[in-house]
């Protein structure tokens, strides 16, 4: 198996881009987070969780939701850590998705916001569910998904990397993979312009990942008002 | 076929419309066209103008007593010929159902289809819009499934018209004339690059280059998944789970902008402000073909998926929860309406408007025998 793939972190309508995205120089792990908190607090959260998941992943490649978990702990460290050492980041914050992968099988995991799409044969097969506010309202029944985007609580998060207690969602056991599976991960900013079915619309007229992400970020620029949040992703095509 | 008299009512009904409603348009430009192609290509069904439609919009223009009776006797009886046509009240299938479409109900390959199409002339002298299916019966839908083309010609006097005609006859015979059951995007593709050469050589032989041209949509599907084919701005929707997708990205200027705009160049308002963002920059015609808006990996649909067709006639008037609203119903029902509503706003400079409906009553999943 093997995977070609494209990154874009914008910084859309806002002064600071707070997303941040990596890729592992060695085997195959990609993280994607969305920070957030004042002082420059949200760029340095993302960036930090980031690059702590991938040197965390590099220094132990395996595949498996003990490795991953080991991965996002070791990113709330770097975190909190930091946040004791500078007490103007001590409300640092940031989302995290991460997905790693070995030559037939993948597994992710994530805190937040920011979304992994699994694309089986042209369908999305799974995706994280969001650790919002919003999207417990929208389980309870309380709240139509439709109503989702004009929701004024609908960034609140209650789970994320930096918070004083750690908790996040992990696959259980590893996915196994085929030729012509794919994967998006992103942030709010990307993902809150589209419909489920574009994202496999334009999956579906892509030749290639990096084609895949353009199409939809110009889908989000014929709808995002001017002052848009921050928007990052990652489009992963497994190949043979 | 039953098919037969209904053509030849509506081409009548289509002409008289034609010589009564607009004295300088050729009768060929009313969707008689349509009739002429079905009945000389064996392997094609194109459909024809909703005359029911046209013929309330013409009430408005003053014509003569005695050309509202005729057309009204011919209405009766395109109706009726249209009723049996739809209802194909013979087949064992359509007996059990209690609520019968009226749509025309296709099974191909483990597809069960329900088609809808209707049509108008706006307040436009002719009729530019054209569209066409695959004929259901033919060896050819079998192996590559049901076609559906719409075309939006463009072009001074009789060109534009032709152009949009010629490029759905083309796209039809072109499609049908090869197998690429195992690579459908190939054989749209293929349609395509014939339906460009034949507006090319028209255009030529008019000396109007520059003039004269067509969008052209296309969709088909076979065996549960969906492929299109698009160049212009007709838009193709997929309406699922109450939500409403554009397949196809509209090929002007705007999308330049939004290209532009994601570079940081320009913002909403450069955008929103430019005379220029509905300005093509892919149709066919034009000399280098080098924007072509498709999939090249099948789309998997689902069971009660709805895919509209449309020229700018109609998704220029109409909401997209005005279309959804209306997609919900029958595809036939839902295509008058469609029109019905659009002509209904009452624009003074209505243009041609063309919509053509595939439900997706059950796909992928071959018939069982009980």
């Amino acid at each position: 198996m093997n995977y070609i793939t494209a990154s874009l972190s914008q910084t859309g309508g806002r002064s600071h881009n707070e997303d941040y995205v990596g890729q592992a120089d060695t085997g195959f792990c990609w993280v994607l987070a969305d920070g957030a908190g004042g002082h420059k607090g949200g760029e340095i959260a993302s960036r930090l969780a980031v690059e702590r998941v991938l040197a965390s992943f590099e220094a132990a490649p395996s595949v498996s939701s003990e490795a991953l978990s080991g991965h996002i702990k070791a990113a709330q460290d770097a975190v909190t850590t930091r946040q004791t050492e500078e007490p103007a980041l001590a409300d640092m914050r940031t989302t995290l998705v991460v997905l790693l992968c070995d030559d037939k099988s993948g597994i992710w995991g994530h805190a937040g916001d920011s979304r992994l799409y699994h694309l089986h044969q042209g369908r999305i097969r799974e995706m994280t569910e969001d650790h919002s506010v919003v999207q417990k309202l929208v389980n309870a029944g309380q709240l139509m998904p439709e109503a989702v985007q004009d929701h004024p609580d609908r960034s609140r998060l209650y789970r994320a990397i930096g918070r004083e207690e750690l908790d996040f969602d992990l696959r259980e056991t590893p996915c196994t993979l085929e030729p012509g599976d794919a994967f998006l991960l992103c942030s709010d900013g990307f993902w809150d312009y589209l419909q489920d079915t574009e994202i496999e619309v334009d999956y579906a007229k892509s030749p290639d990942p990096e084609a895949w992400l353009s199409l939809l970020e110009l889908r989000i620029m014929a709808r995002a008002p001017d002052n848009h949040d921050n928007y990052s992703a990652i489009s992963i095509f497994v190949t043979a | 076929m039953t098919f037969r008299p209904l053509l030849i009512l509506m081409a009548i009904s289509a002409w008289a419309l034609s010589v009564t409603a607009q004295p300088p348009v050729a009768p060929s430009d009313t969707g008689v066209v349509a009739v002429d192609t079905a009945a000389t290509v064996d392997s094609l069904r194109i459909a024809q103008t909703d005359t029911s439609i046209s013929a309330g919009q013409t009430a408005s223009d003053g014509i003569p007593q005695v050309a509202f009776i005729i057309l009204g006797i011919l209405l009766i009886g395109g109706g009726v010929a249209a009723w049996r046509f739809l209802f194909i009240p013979d087949t064992p299938e359509n007996k059990a159902e209690t609520k019968p479409a009226r749509g025309h109900p296709v099974s191909l390959d483990g597809d069960r289809l329900i088609i809808g199409n209707a049509q108008d002339i706006g307040r436009r002298q002719e009729q530019q819009d054209a569209f066409g299916f695959s004929d259901t019966e033919s060896a050819s839908a079998k192996k590559q499934g049901l076609l559906a083309v719409v075309a939006d010609g463009m072009g001074g006097m009789a060109h534009g018209s032709e152009a949009g005609r010629n490029a759905v006859h083309t796209f039809l015979n072109a499609f049908a004339a090869q197998d690429h059951s195992e690579d459908i995007p190939a054989g749209l593709y293929g349609a395509l690059m014939q339906a460009q050469s034949a507006v090319r050589g028209l255009a030529a032989s008019t000396g109007m280059q520059e003039n004269i041209g067509t969008t052209l949509i296309a969709t088909v599907v076979h065996q549960g998944m969906l492929y299109w084919i698009s160049v212009g701005d007709s838009h193709i929707y997929l309406m699922r789970n109450q939500r409403l997708v554009q397949l196809n990205a509209d090929h002007n200027y705007h999308l330049d902008l939004l290209r532009e705009r994601a570079a940081g160049l320009v913002n909403c308002e450069d955008i929103e402000s430019d005379p220029d963002r509905h300005a093509l920059t892919s149709f066919l015609g034009i000399e280098e073909l080098d924007h072509i808006d498709r999939n090249i990996r099948p789309f998997p649909l689902q069971n009660d998926d709805r895919i509209l067709l449309c020229s700018d006639g109609l998704y220029g008037v109409l909401s997209e929860s005005e279309i959804m609203n209306t997609l919900k119903d029958d595809p036939q029902d839902a295509c008058e309406s469609l029109i019905a509503q659009t002509i209904g706003k009452d624009f003074e400079q209505q243009d041609n408007v063309t919509a053509v409906a595939i439900v997706c009553e059950q796909v992928g999943e071959k018939e069982q025998n009980p």
